[in-house]
C-alpha cells in the first residue's frame, strides 16, 4: 500500500518523510508544469532542456550522496 | 530587485496570499491588472540574474530551496482561491512589467482559470517490481549460456508486459473520472531510490465533486493488489500540470 497524501494528512503511512513532499514529485510539476511566460529573466535553454539539466543535477547529486557500488 | 511571480488568480480585492512568506523570507504581495491578480515577491537581482539563475538551477540545494518555497506559496494560495501556477523562476524587472504580462495574456488566463476552477490535480504513480529471472546453475558451455539468457529475457519481458497492462487499465479507469489527464515522464530509479520501477506517472485534473469517487476508485484498483504493483497517490495539488494557456 502506498502513501496517500491528502492535504498533508497521511492516510496510509509508508514513506520515510510523510510530512515532506518528494522533491521528484515537486519537480515533475514545477519544471514541466505551470504557465510558461517569457519573463524578463530568460533562461537560454528550451523548457525541455531545463527539465533535463535540473534532473541531471538531481541524479548526480543523489548518486554522489551514495557510496559507489564498486 | 526583481519580482518573482508564483501564480495568477482572478482579481481579488484582498491579497489571496496575505500573510504568506515567499522566497528569501519576503512577504507575498498581490499585483492586479486586467481583472487578474499576480502573486509576487521581491528577489535580489544578483541571485536571479539570467546567468546566475542558469548556473543555480544545476545546483541541487538551491533548486530544492526555490522549488519548495515556490510550492509553499502556490499551495497556500490554492487553498484560498483558484490559481494558475506559473513555471518556476518566472521573473520580471518591475511591477509595471508584471501588470503588462497580466494584461497581455488576460483572456487566456481567465479562460484557463475557469477551466480549473473547482478542480484539483491528483498525482497517481504506478510502480512495478519487475520479476527477477529464476536462479539457474552456472551454464556449462556457450550454448547453454545463450539459452539461459533467452529464458531470462522472456521471463522479464512477460513481467513487463503484465505490469504495463495493469498501468494501462488504471489510466483508462482514471480517465473516466478526470476532466483532463496528463502523463508525466516516468521517474528515474535514481531519483525515487526504489527497487521497483515507475511505469506510470499521471496527473489527473479531478472535479472537487468527484474527488471521493476518484480516491475510492484508486483504493479499489489497489485491492486485490496485483503481484508487485504499487499505486501511489499524491494531492490535492494546485493545477500545475493543467496550467497551459496556449
Amino acid at each position: 500500500m502506498g502513501p496517500v497524501l491528502v492535504r498533508g494528512d497521511l492516510v496510509s503511512a509508508a514513506v520515510e518523510q510523510p510530512d515532506r513532499l518528494a522533491l521528484v514529485d515537486l519537480l515533475d510539476r514545477l519544471l514541466a508544469g505551470g504557465v510558461v511566460l517569457t519573463g524578463d529573466v530568460v533562461l537560454s535553454v528550451a523548457e525541455v532542456d531545463l527539465v533535463h539539466i535540473s534532473l541531471r543535477a538531481l541524479i548526480t547529486s543523489v548518486r554522489e550522496g551514495r557510496p559507489a557500488p564498486w | 530587485m526583481s519580482w518573482y511571480c508564483y501564480a495568477v488568480a482572478e482579481f481579488a480585492p484582498e491579497n489571496p496570499a496575505k500573510g504568506v512568506t515567499g522566497l528569501r523570507a519576503c512577504p507575498v504581495s498581490a499585483l492586479s491588472a486586467a481583472g487578474l491578480t499576480a502573486l509576487v515577491s521581491p528577489v535580489p537581482d544578483e541571485e536571479f540574474d539570467d546567468t546566475v539563475l542558469q548556473a543555480n538551477l544545476e545546483h541541487l540545494p538551491w533548486l530544492e530551496e526555490i522549488a519548495r518555497a515556490h510550492h509553499a506559496v502556490v499551495d497556500e494560495a490554492s487553498r484560498r482561491t483558484g490559481v494558475l501556477p506559473l513555471r518556476m523562476a518566472t521573473i520580471y524587472r518591475d511591477e509595471h512589467r508584471v501588470r503588462e504580462m497580466l494584461a497581455e495574456h488576460s483572456a487566456k488566463f481567465i479562460e484557463a482559470l475557469r477551466r480549473v476552477r473547482n478542480h484539483a490535480e491528483w498525482g497517481v504513480k504506478v510502480f512495478a517490481a519487475l520479476r527477477n529471472a529464476p536462479e539457474e546453475e552456472e551454464p556449462a558451455d556457450g550454448r547453454s549460456y545463450l539459452r539461459q539468457r533467452i529464458r531470462q529475457r522472456k521471463a522479464r519481458d512477460a513481467g513487463t508486459d503484465e505490469a504495463i497492462g495493469v498501468a494501462e487499465r488504471i489510466e483508462r479507469e482514471l480517465r473516466q473520472l478526470s476532466a483532463e489527464i496528463h502523463r508525466h515522464r516516468n521517474q528515474d530509479p535514481a531519483l525515487t531510490g526504489r527497487a521497483d520501477r515507475n511505469i506510470l506517472n499521471l496527473a489527473c485534473l479531478v472535479p472537487d465533486t468527484s474527488r471521493d469517487r476518484f480516491l475510492a476508485r484508486i483504493e479499489q484498483l489497489r485491492q486485490p493488489a496485483e503481484a508487485g504493483i504499487v499505486v501511489e497517490v499524491t494531492g490535492p495539488w494546485a493545477p500545475y500540470s493543467f496550467a497551459g494557456i496556449s
